[in-house]
Order: structure tokens, then C-alpha cells, then sequence
């Protein structure tokens, strides 16, 4: 097996290649989450109306929750908000549901 | 996490010290590294205690990664290999050997594997995690112990419920604001007509246990519920503490499968999602699918304890309870939505008297329409009325519940967090904490019923019945059939009714009435009152002032101790005063009275009866002369001289001869061993009365009240 790259607690991931563009959003993560509910979340994002410039941050994941939190292009944001899902693993229509949520909540005031 | 020992050599839980206290060794989680491909064999260099987290990646088609572990015997482990872009990861468990132990794929509707072991004796281990088929990428491999699962208070469950599910998965409890106002809006415009009546029943089962209302609102709403997605389950997001927002799906192929009325699968799922978005957790660590042998934190989680339980009374075997859906929140739910929400107020649908069961006062409401139906009052929304699991909650008031519709043999317990047997099932009622129910009326079975603290009254109806006051000063009536009651503390009251009855209360001042039947009647200290009604009776009293009254029927009773006052009634009686200084009368029919110790005052009455009045200055006495006539006299057995005397007042006799000419007179003649007193009232020198005394006694005027 080739050696996996050592993932430093810092390390953030480019996942949207290019960068953060206008109408849509620039994901990034944290060392060690979890890329499918991390890439899920970004995709739902991607998926509604969204200011220019936003920048999603997923922070950390366990399998059933996801916490991130949103940067507006001038670096302003709220605390993080955490999304957890009962009974079930995430689907598209919960990545939707969390995406929405953070805008609704998750945008600074 | 412990940084240090997750950059440098994350073996050893003891590689970190706190230098600022003692140099003690302190617990720390550790993450630890794939550097190098990790060998597939004994041989590898990787190891990993309790509580770490290895990262690895499995980089080729077939790679197979070992992880070295030291466990413990008896010891049971949680082994969690975790995909991150390893999208179908699998794990085993092998010994110091290499041997295979243990192995899983997928766990449920996971990808991810789970192993839960107990180690059967202490040492080496070898864990190995490797890929189906032709997946790669990278997971996460973690080491929990699992702590033995024990019994637990409610309290202790419904502290899961708020806090301790939400700490074992790495959150913080969470609940929606409402400190100013107890106000939560829902959204139902994504459910069709069976979900919408679902959602507002199951809503309202949780209003009515917590300060909580629901608004329904077609926009923005604090809960939105859906059917559009497959399967049933909740999300929530939060920010620090608080709920955000919650959002419950319950696809419409699920009620159609599990149904869509009160008393179904359906209905309960709709609790279940309900409580999650309101912030509860599991009753366990266990999250889409769950084993009870290896996953259950408590010993008594099941849906008798939580709506938010993996666990049908089936499936948990420390459980003896029939099968059954829930149709309220239980009593760990209870209380954890209190802790989270507050107590429902004086507005809910339970304050003040209520009545449950037949006769309800809960209107249409999803409690109303459920005891409706079991009452035989068909509801569309219900299904299997009888088979429904519930949890009384009451707020304040004088409260009923009433399941005189249940035919069968009921054990049912009014204590707060009792649990109780009824239409044929077991444990498919239970008691809120918190929740007194002053009044319960049984059904036409063989019923045992047992009170609580408050003052209880208790119908058995028909049916052989076991009643059982408890404290508090009770009501207890017997109905029909041989009946049991008992009336434990307080002052209370006891009614056997119809049947050959067994009623005993040894505390307090109580009533004892037996009623229809050769009932047995029994008290203790205390001022009672014994009355044996119609029938063959059987009274005892017990210390204190006591009244006894045998009516109807062959009676025996006993006074004891203290001053008690007994009455025969009517037919052959037997009465003992024990004792005290007692007052026996035997009214009619051919009774026996025993005065026993202290000076007692015995009154044959009518009929030939036959006294002893035992040890003390004792008066036997008589108001008419056909309390002794000459063809059925009297027998006093033991009259002593020295202390007796025939109280006659009552007749109006003067002690002056039996030559009195017309005035009444008496003398007494020895004859036969007895010595008969003979009462002359009319004058004519024939005895109208005759009182007969065992023995040759030679009497005196000063023997006589006059």
C-alpha cells in the first residue's frame, strides 16, 4: 500500500477546484472529517441561491453529524452549527436540509 | 485528545503527565498514524489501546491493514472501522495467533463495520481492517469500552435521553429556545392526510407531558415534517444548545406498511421522530440499527421505559411485558422532556379531575379517541385498542381511571412508576412520575389492585378481587365475588359486598362491612367499626375502642383488646369482648357471649342464649322478659358472686318475695346443678322469665340491679 499523506490538524482541503467564484461556494475541510457527508453538505449548498463569494467550512464529522459553519467573502461568520441525523444515514434530502439551514441561520447578521 | 501523543508516540495511554500536579499518569486519547503500510500479519509495528483512533488508508485492492491491542478478560469492546473516502470498509478481530475471532461487513444499513467483543481472557489481539471488493481510500478505525449494562433508574434513563446520548456521540444536549414562550411552530403541509392526523396526535401526546405547544404555520416553521423521502428519521441542526430547527421525515410507504392509526408501529415512529426533534436522544449509543445483547447501556432500556428505545419489550429478555406499540410517552421520556421543556401546566389536557378510561374527560383528543375505542366505541384513527402500551400522566386534581370494560383478571399497581397488567397484557400500563390517580374502578375479573399514597378509592366490581389501600385513608369496595381487601395505612374504609369477603385493615381507625356473604373481617389498633352485614361472619377486632356488629346470619366475633361494644344480630352469634371492659349483646337468636377479662357488660337478648362473662366485676343484663323466656332461657355459665350481678332494671321488679300479691317478683330455686331465677311480672305466680346460672349459687339481693 502506498503511503497515505499524513493529515496535519490544520491541513485544510481545497475540494472546489478553482476556488470560490460568484453564485458559488467555496468548500473546504478539516483534517479527518468524513469527504462524503463533507462533499455532500458542499453539493446541497451548491444546490440553492447562495450570496457570492460564501465559503463553506465542515469542521468535523462523526457518522451521523456534520459540523460547519459558513464565511462571508468578508470574513465574517457565526458560530458553528452542527447538523445531526436520527435513525438514519445522510442522504440528499438531509444534505439539502442542513444547507438550508445554514443559510437561514448560519449567515452573519 | 491528547496532542502530544498523537504528534509523537500515541501508543501508551500513559506517554502524557500532568506536570503541574503530581506526575501522575493521566487518560488521554490518542490518534494514531498510518506512517508506513501497516503489515497483514502478527507481525505488524501498529498498535492502539482503548479509546484511540487509528487513521489509515487502504491503498491497494486486497490491503489488509493489522493494529495490535491488548484487552482485558471479561471486558467487552466497541470496534468501529469508519469510512472516510473508503467508501465499504470491513473489520476483523483476530487472536495473539493470528486466528480469526470475529468479522463484520456492514453494520445494518451502514457500510461501516462493527465488532462488539468480550475478551475471554486477557492479552494480545490483532485487529484488521481491509476493504469489500475493489474499494480504497482512507478510515478511521476507534477502540470503545463497553461499559456492563446494569439496571437503571428512570431518572437515570431519561438523563441519557437529554444528556448522556448526545456526550457518547461527541454532542451537546440540545432543546428548541423557549424561554419566552412555550410555543414550538410546526410546518405539516408535506404530509398527506394520514400523516398530518398522525403528527398532530403524536404532537400532542408530548404537549400534554411538558410546558409545550404546537403551531402549526404553512412557512418558516421550528419543525418541519415530510413524507417524500424514503424511510423514517429526524435531523436537527443546532448552534451550541439550542435547536435551530428540526425537520421529520416518515415516508407514506412506511405507514402504509406499519399503519396510520393510534396503536400502530406507524404512530409510535411519529413519538419516536418527534422526540428526537425535540431534542432527545437514543436510550443507548446506537443510532440506525441496534443489538440488545451488544449494544444496550441500560438493562431495562425497552419501549416500556422509552419511546426513543431500539427495544420492544421482546426484544429486550430482562423485560416482562407483552408486546406492544406505544401510544404515549413513557416515563423516561417523561421526564426528560420535563428536564428539557418543563412540567405540562394547568392548561394541559390532563389538569385538573380527570377521568381515564370509560367515561374519559380527554374529549377527542388521540387519548380520548383511544380510550374511547377500547371502551368498544369504534375510532378510525385507532387500531388495537387494547393491545396499546400507555403511560398515565396526570397534572393535579381528584383523578380516575376506570377499566371496568376489561373483563380479564387485572393486576394493576396506582404507585407513581408502577407498572400494571390489563386487557390481557402484561405491563401495558404504567404510572408517570409524578402522576397520582386517587380513584380506579376494576373490570368483571379476578382484579388485584393496589393503591398508592393518596386517599384511594377502590372498585373491584365483579369477579373475585384483591384490593390493597395502601397508606392514605382509602375506599375500598369489593363488588361482586369472593373479594380480598386490605386496607394498609390510614383510615379507611372497607366495603366487601356481595360474596364471601376477607377484609382486614390493621392500621388505623377503619370500617370494615362485609356486606352480602360469609365474609371475614379483621382489624387492628385503632377506634374500628366491624360489621359483618348478612351471611356467616367472622369479626375480629384488635386493640382500641371497636364496634362490632355481626347482622344477619351465624355470626362470630371478637372484641380483643380494648373497649369494644359487639352486636350479634340476628341469628346463632358468638361473641368474645376479650379484653377491656366490653359490652356484648346478642340480640336475636341463640347466642353465645364471652365477656372474658375486664368488666363487661353481656346482653343475651332474645333467644336462649348462654353467656360467660370471665374474669371482672361483670353485668349480665335484661330489658325484657323475652330475653329469657321459660321455654328458652338463658344460661349464665360462670356467675361469680362476688363480683357479678343480673342487671333487671329495665323490668321494673321490686326484690320482695314471691308473695308480692300482683307486683312482679322474683326468686331462684336450685335444681338440676343450675340455679334458676324466676321472674313473675304479671302476677299470676307463674315465672314469665327464667334466667338460668351454672352451679348451686346461693344469691343475694345485692347479686340484682333492681
Amino acid at each position: 500500500m502506498p503511503h497515505a499523506p499524513l493529515l496535519l490538524g490544520s491541513l485544510i482541503i481545497l475540494l472546489a477546484a478553482g476556488g470560490a467564484h460568484a453564485g458559488q461556494v467555496d468548500c473546504r475541510q478539516s483534517a479527518g472529517v468524513d469527504q462524503r457527508l463533507a462533499g455532500g453538505l458542499c453539493q446541497a449548498l451548491r444546490g440553492l441561491e447562495t450570496p457570492p463569494g460564501l465559503r463553506l467550512r465542515v469542521l468535523a464529522t462523526t457518522p451521523s453529524s456534520i459540523t460547519a459553519m459558513l464565511v462571508t467573502p468578508q470574513g465574517k461568520s457565526r458560530q458553528p452549527m452542527r447538523f445531526n441525523i436520527m435513525d438514519r444515514d445522510p442522504g440528499p434530502e438531509v444534505y439539502s436540509g442542513f444547507a438550508r439551514d445554514l443559510l437561514r441561520f448560519g449567515l452573519s447578521q | 485528545m491528547c496532542t502530544l501523543c498523537a504528534n509523537f508516540r500515541p501508543f501508551d495511554k500513559t506517554c502524557a503527565f500532568d506536570t503541574q500536579a503530581d506526575n501522575a499518569p493521566i487518560t488521554a486519547q490518542a490518534t494514531i498514524h498510518e506512517g508506513g503500510d501497516a503489515a497483514a500479519s502478527t507481525a505488524t509495528t501498529y498498535r492502539m489501546t482503548v479509546e484511540d483512533s487509528f487513521r489509515g488508508r487502504i491503498g491497494d485492492v486486497g490491503d489488509s491493514d493489522w493494529i495490535r491491542i491488548q484487552l482485558q478478560e471479561g471486558q467487552t469492546y466497541r470496534f468501529d472501522l469508519i469510512g472516510n473516502s473508503l467508501a465499504d470498509p470491513m473489520l476483523a478481530l483476530h487472536d495473539r495467533n493470528g486466528i480469526l475471532l470475529a468479522a463484520n461487513d456492514d453494520m445494518g444499513p451502514s457500510l461501516d463495520s462493527r465488532i462488539t467483543f468480550t475478551a475471554s481472557e486477557s492479552g494480545t489481539y490483532f485487529l484488521d481492517a481491509s476493504a469489500y471488493g475493489s474499494h480504497t481510500g482512507s478510515y478511521v478505525l476507534t477502540v470503545a469500552g463497553v461499559p456492563k449494562p446494569a439496571v437503571s433508574a428512570m431518572a437515570d434513563l431519561a438523563d441519557y435521553l437529554v444528556q448522556g446520548y448526545w456526550g457518547d456521540v461527541g454532542q451537546q444536549a440540545r432543546a428548541f429556545d423557549t424561554s419566552d414562550d412555550n410555543i414550538i411552530t410546526v410546518n405539516l403541509t408535506g404530509l398527506d392526510a394520514t400523516g398530518r392526523s398522525l403528527a398532530r396526535d403524536a404532537m400532542a401526546a408530548w404537549s400534554s407531558v411538558a410546558d409545550l405547544r404546537f403551531r402549526e404555520t404553512t412557512g418558516r416553521a421550528d419543525i418541519r415534517f415530510d413524507d417524500g423521502d424514503d424511510g423514517a428519521y429526524a435531523w436537527s441542526s443546532t448552534m451550541g444548545r439550542r435547536i435551530m430547527s428540526s425537520e421529520i421525515n416518515i415516508d407514506t410507504d412506511w405507514l402504509r406498511r406499519e399503519g396510520g392509526q393510534i396503536g400502530t408501529y406507524g404512530f409510535q415512529t411519529y413519538l419516536h421522530e418527534i422526540g428526537h426533534a425535540l431534542g432527545l436522544g437514543h436510550q443507548g449509543n446506537y443510532n440506525g440499527w441496534a443489538n440488545f445483547g451488544t449494544d444496550a447501556v441500560f438493562l431495562n432500556d425497552s419501549w416500556q421505559a422509552s419511546v426513543m428505545s431500539y427495544f420492544s419489550q421482546s426484544e429486550n429478555p430482562n423485560v416482562d411485558a407483552t408486546m406492544g406499540f406505544v401510544t404515549t410517552p413513557m416515563p423516561a421520556d417523561i421526564i426528560a422532556i420535563q428536564a428539557l421543556y418543563g412540567v405540562a401546566g394547568q392548561g394541559s389536557l390532563t389538569a385538573g379531575n380527570t377521568v381515564f378510561g370509560v367515561g374519559h374527560t380527554l374529549g377527542d383528543s388521540w387519548l380520548g379517541r383511544l380510550f374511547s375505542a377500547q371502551d368498544g366505541n369504534g375510532d378510525p384513527t385507532v387500531r388495537a385498542a387494547r393491545s396499546a402500551v400507555m403511560t398515565i400522566h396526570d397534572v393535579g386534581g381528584i383523578d380516575t381511571l376506570n377499566l371496568g370494560n376489561d373483563a380479564q383478571a387485572q393486576r394493576v399497581d396506582l404507585r407513581i412508576g408502577a407498572s400494571s397488567d390489563v386487557y390481557g397484557m402484561r405491563g401495558n400500563l404504567q404510572i408517570a412520575p409524578g402522576t397520582v390517580i386517587e380513584v380506579y374502578v376494576a373490570g368483571s375479573g379476578g382484579d388485584l389492585v393496589r393503591g398508592n399514597i393518596a386517599d384511594n378509592i377502590l372498585g373491584g366490581r365483579a369477579g373475585d378481587d384483591t384490593l390493597h389501600g395502601a397508606s392514605g385513608d382509602d375506599v375500598l369496595n369489593g363488588g361482586d365475588g369472593a373479594d380480598r381487601l386490605l386496607g394498609g395505612l390510614g383510615h379507611d374504609r372497607l366495603f366487601g359486598n356481595r360474596g364471601d369477603d376477607v377484609l382486614t385493615d390493621l392500621n388505623g381507625n377503619n370500617l370494615l362491612s362485609g356486606g352480602f356473604g360469609n365474609d371475614d373481617l379483621r382489624s387492628g389498633a385503632g377506634r374500628d367499626s366491624l360489621h359483618g352485614g348478612q351471611g356467616d361472619d367472622l369479626l375480629r377486632a384488635g386493640g382500641g375502642r371497636d364496634i362490632l356488629t355481626g347482622g344477619a346470619g351465624n355470626d362470630r366475633m371478637a372484641g380483643n383488646q380494648g373497649e369494644d361494644r359487639l352486636s350479634g344480630g340476628t341469628g346463632a352469634d358468638r361473641l368474645e369482648g376479650g379484653t377491656g371492659n366490653d359490652v356484648l349483646r346478642g340480640q336475636a337468636g341463640y347466642d353465645r357471649l364471652f365477656g372474658f377479662h375486664g368488666n363487661d357488660t353481656l346482653v343475651g337478648g332474645q333467644g336462649a342464649d348462654r353467656m360467660a362473662g370471665g374474669p371482672g366485676e361483670d353485668v349480665f343484663r335484661f330489658f325484657t322478659a323475652s330475653d329469657s323466656r321459660p321455654d328458652a332461657p338463658d344460661l349464665i355459665v360462670d356467675f361469680q358472686t362476688e363480683a357479678d350481678v343480673v342487671d333487671m332494671r329495665a323490668l321494673g321488679l321490686a326484690y320482695d318475695g314471691w308473695d308480692s300479691g300482683t307486683e312482679p317478683a322474683l326468686r331462684w330455686n336450685h335444681a338440676n346443678g343450675l340455679t334458676s331465677i324466676e321472674v313473675d311480672l304479671d302476677g299470676d305466680r307463674q315465672a314469665d322469665m327464667v334466667i338460668r346460672l351454672a352451679g348451686l349459687i346461693d344469691l343475694q339481693e345485692d347479686h340484682f340491679l333492681l
